[in-house]
């Protein structure tokens, strides 16, 4: 794969990425802001986009050795939230002023709930000056499951406005899913960039640019985005792209892997996994309840393995993801130790058999310790899907 | 064809095996043995009678198994008495031999229900080396129990369209009170365990073959081998499947549904269940699950069938609180086969709340008043009392017998059997459903593996104060990662209350991970450097049971 030249407006992004207390959520601590920690897509961002909160997206950044978390969490747990907890231990995260977890699965929950025990948090938490909650967010979309998951919703907020003094008003909230929205427009734009058949962004450097919204304001990035998207449309297509690739699964927050995949010649051109833009990209609705709005945008889109009766239709929403952004090749990778993608993972390998879409299953700790593996697997696969296409 | 002639075939064709096998003198012998020598000394009636007992033990272990050091009772009237229980059932072992010779298979062609059948009383592994009246409780339940399950199995061979497929923390009460069987997946599980150590694994690999991930907990996993090896039966209703064990099994339903293609519905289960807002949701769900059987099936909830048996329940809880009592004495008459699962029978499994279930358990519960009166301990030679936390080694069923004759650890308790406390509202139909849902979410693992980890630790730390163990043992099965990740705390939270803590790494389903001397050498290690203690039969310390069923 060819690329004539770097985008300059990427290193802004690619700053944001090193440590999480990066420059803008240290400015935004000093114009008194709250910044608010997060894990998981289903926690509905905007809940921690209201008043002055912002939300930070929990990762760990240059972490490959979880020695302390292990002790915690034993080896035998997925890596991504014991290289968050391993992060919580060493202090990365004291800047937050609170965590809400999305209940999303056991491991991140339990990695969580280690914070009430950890040291530089429980006297926090005692004096009430750091919040824990973690979501009572439902696996399934119902009617029974909506009024709980926006009952525990409203008692989080009732939690951060008792600490933080933060105004949680119907108003409120209508404005941060606003703001929300108009980060999403912007990134949107910059998504669809990827659709056509003369690709200007690679799939790295969407990443980083996407990474950057989990872990600082969003506010103070559509600005940057907007000036990317015009660096983009003036730049060189990019050539020598072999195949269009899909990576779809679990937690993938580590740039260095997207890299690794398109080193070998592979583009990627949707991002359909943990710390990726799909889902969310949609336009959330502004009129009428904002929480019954927010929960039913979250329930409706989430598509965590996590979500338990969805799967086909999950598997659908893929096809629609092939056709919208010309995918020749799927990879799926799945975290070590993640029960939920290792069956759903499993029921796909079957399905995308029968729609002949050539993919790879890769299953991956969070870390490049096998990054020879995965570069000659990956070669191979593309390889494959050129031999395909000639075939046709 | 119809259970009744299919009963009265297998009755028929049974008198006839018996006389072709010229099985009735043996029998007769055998009966004659147990009225006679139930009071007596084993080793003067093994010298007067000789080839009776050579007789007796070879066709002991022709139909069941060597006799080894862990197994044999210390007594042959104890054997027998065994042998004739187990009998009464395994009969069907030389029944249905003989119907397949003749081309009939009740079981379509499902291995793994033909060994089930045959193994669903087979309890001799519980009880390896049990005797006397101890062993007479564990048989005053399962008779009644087995029964119940094997009515269920009929159902489901003869009339799956009746049965609703259901898994662990879908309450089943809602299920019959509409006159529907509920029928559960775990069954699977239980029997292949209970069959062979090595049981699981034919399911385990085909489930791993297909792609699921070899460190996923390998319970789920198995009914998903199952699933996949076409072993369920044909035509259930519908099914009902919830979140409630664990993320993993959860997963793994999603791989069921598909294979069996049948209308299913999700019990969702809140992270924070024990709240009234919690409870409330999940009961909200139990009205939309008879709403979706009624739809599916067409069946009718009749509320007077429930009340019976919420009543039934109720009156349940009040036999396990007394059983919990009991056990948490100096003389505790339950040894660890009876307290663990008797409670998830009784109030959590699809058989909570029968009748049958009640007889059972009143059954056994004389015995243990008398014992207790009588001041006859499950374990006479307990030195250690111990909890067992975690889900036990579910391929080493017998894991409690040599724990208590290696080393004199009496297992009191158990995590499972450690649930819900409460009675259920009985005034409504709605306080009912209430009462059901809050029954359920405290369900087996479920209280301890989900939600906040004051879940895990609050009920621990009830039992310890209840049950005063020596020590507690938590079977760490590698693949149940609610509790692997919490190992540090768990170790911190023991040292801060000054309670020795064994963590036994164990597999439930899949012995190649940790063999049953794996887990023996653990808990060796365990008492010897941190207990300073002495075994009570050096001789169990090491011995080769690796080709054991």
């Amino acid at each position: 794969m060819e690329i004539k030249e770097g985008l300059k407006g990427l290193e802004f992004f690619e700053s944001l990425l090193d440590t999480p207390q990066n420059s803008l959520v240290d400015k935004a601590i000093a114009e008194g802001r709250i910044p608010i920690g997060y894990a998981c897509y289903i926690t509905p961002e905007p809940l921690l986009m209201v008043d002055s909160a912002f939300p930070v997206r929990l990762r760990a950044p240059h972490v490959t050795d979880t020695t302390q978390a292990n002790y915690y969490m034993s080896l035998l747990s997925c890596m991504c939230a014991r290289s968050v907890l391993e992060t919580l231990i060493d202090g990365r995260y004291d800047f937050l002023k609170g965590i809400i977890g999305g209940g999303a699965c056991m491991h991140i929950n339990r990695c969580i709930q280690h914070v009430d025990w950890l040291d530089n948090f429980k006297d926090r938490i005692a004096d009430k000056d750091f919040v824990v909650h973690t979501l009572d967010a439902p696996r399934k979309n119902s009617p029974a499951t909506r009024r709980l998951f926006v009952k525990d919703m409203k008692q989080a907020a009732a939690s951060l406005t008792e600490a933080f003094g933060l105004d949680y008003s119907d108003e409120s909230l209508r404005k941060a899913i606003i703001d929300l929205n108009r980060y999403r427009a912007a990134l949107k734009r910059l998504s669809d960039l990827r659709r056509g058949p003369e690709v200007k962004i690679t799939g790295t450097e969407f990443h980083k640019v996407v990474l950057a919204g989990h872990v600082a304001p969003k506010d103070m990035l559509i600005e940057p985005i907007e000036a990317l998207i015009k660096e983009v449309e003036e730049r060189e297509p990019i050539q020598g792209v072999r195949a269009r690739i899909m990576i779809t699964g679990t937690s993938f927050d580590k740039p260095e892997f997207t890299q690794l995949i398109e080193d070998q010649g592979a583009l990627v051109v949707a991002d359909r996994y943990c710390f990726g833009s799909i889902p969310g990209l949609e336009q959330i609705p502004v009129d009428g309840d904002p929480w019954e709005n927010l929960i039913m945008n979250y329930l409706d889109t989430c598509e965590c393995a996590r979500m338990m009766e969805n799967s086909k239709r999950r598997f659908d929403q893929r096809k629609e993801y092939i056709d919208y952004f010309n995918v020749e090749g799927v990879v799926l990778e799945t975290m070590k130790f993640c029960d939920t993608w290792s069956y759903e993972a499993t029921m796909n390998m079957d399905r995308y058999k029968d729609i002949n879409m050539p993919f790879m299953r890769l299953e991956h700790d969070n870390t490049l310790a096998t990054e020879g593996q995965i570069r000659t697997r990956i070669q191979a696969f593309v390889e494959s899907i050129e031999n395909k296409r000639l075939v046709r | 064809m119809e259970l009744k002639e299919i009963v009265s075939s297998i009755k028929d064709k049974s008198a006839a095996l018996i006389k072709e096998f010229e099985l009735a003198p043996i029998i007769k012998e055998l009966e004659d043995f147990d009225k006679e020598i139930s009071a007596r000394v084993d080793a003067g009636f093994t010298k007067k009678y000789p080839d009776k007992v050579k007789k007796a033990k070879e066709l002991f272990t022709y139909l069941t198994t060597d006799l080894k050091p862990i197994v044999w009772k210390g007594n042959l009237a104890d054997h027998i008495y065994e042998y004739k229980e187990w009998f009464n059932f395994a009969y069907a072992n030389i029944v249905e031999k003989k119907l397949n010779e003749g081309g009939y298979d009740p079981f379509q062609g499902k291995d793994l229900w033909k060994h089930g059948y045959k193994n669903v009383a087979a309890n001799r592994k519980m009880n390896a080396g049990v005797a006397g009246n101890r062993l007479r409780m564990y048989y005053a339940f399962s008779k009644d129990l087995n029964s119940v399950i094997q009515k269920d199995l009929i159902t489901a061979l003869t009339h799956p369209e009746q049965c609703v497929l259901i898994c662990s923390g879908v309450p089943a009460e809602p299920i019959r009170a509409m006159g529907l069987t509920p029928f559960t997946l775990e069954l699977v599980a239980k029997l292949t365990r209970t069959e062979d150590q090595r049981g699981p694994i034919k399911y385990l690999d085909k489930c791993e073959e297909a792609g699921v991930a070899i460190d996923t907990c390998s319970f789920p996993k198995m009914q998903a081998g199952a699933a996949l090896d076409g072993q369920y039966f044909d035509g259930f209703a519908c099914a009902v499947f919830s979140n409630i064990a664990c993320d993993s099994a959860m997963a793994s339903y999603a791989l069921i549904e598909e294979k069996l293609n049948i209308p299913t519905f999700r019990l969702d289960q809140p992270y924070q269940f024990k709240t009234e807002q919690g409870i409330t949701a999940f009961k909200e769900e139990l009205y939309e699950m008879i709403d979706f059987i009624h739809d599916t099936t067409g069946a009718e909830m009749d509320w007077d069938l429930l009340a019976k048996i919420v009543k039934n329940l109720n009156y349940l809880q009040e036999l396990d609180l007394e059983r919990f009592e009991l056990n948490a004495s100096t003389c505790p008459p339950f040894d660890a086969s009876m307290m663990i699962g008797q409670h998830i029978v009784a109030r959590h499994s699809a058989y909570a709340g029968l009748e049958e279930v009640i007889t059972a358990m009143e059954n056994q519960l004389d015995f243990a008043r008398d014992a207790y009166a009588r001041g006859e301990s499950a374990y006479p030679n307990m030195k250690y009392r111990a909890i067992l936390w975690n889900p036990p080694p579910g391929v080493y069923t017998d894991f409690h017998v040599w724990a208590e004759r290696c080393w004199g650890i009496g297992i009191l308790t158990d995590m499972e059997t450690y649930g819900f406390t409460g009675f259920i509202d009985e005034s409504s139909n709605d306080s009912m459903l209430y009462g059901l849902s809050e029954k359920e979410l405290w369900g087996p693992m479920s209280h301890h593996t989900r939600g906040p980890m004051d879940n895990f630790f609050g009920t621990l730390w009830k039992a310890v104060e209840q049950y005063r163990p020596d020590l507690v043992i938590v079977a760490d099965h590698v693949g149940c990662h609610p509790v692997t990740t919490i190992h540090g705390l768990l170790k911190e939270e023991c040292q801060r209350k000054n309670v020795p803590l064994c963590i036994m790494n164990q597999d439930l389903a899949d012995i190649r991970v940790v063999s049953k001397q794996g887990m023996r050498d653990q808990i060796n290690d365990f008492m010897f450097n941190v207990m300073n203690a002495e075994p009570l039969d050096p001789s169990l310390l090491s011995f080769d049971d690796s080709e054991e069923w």
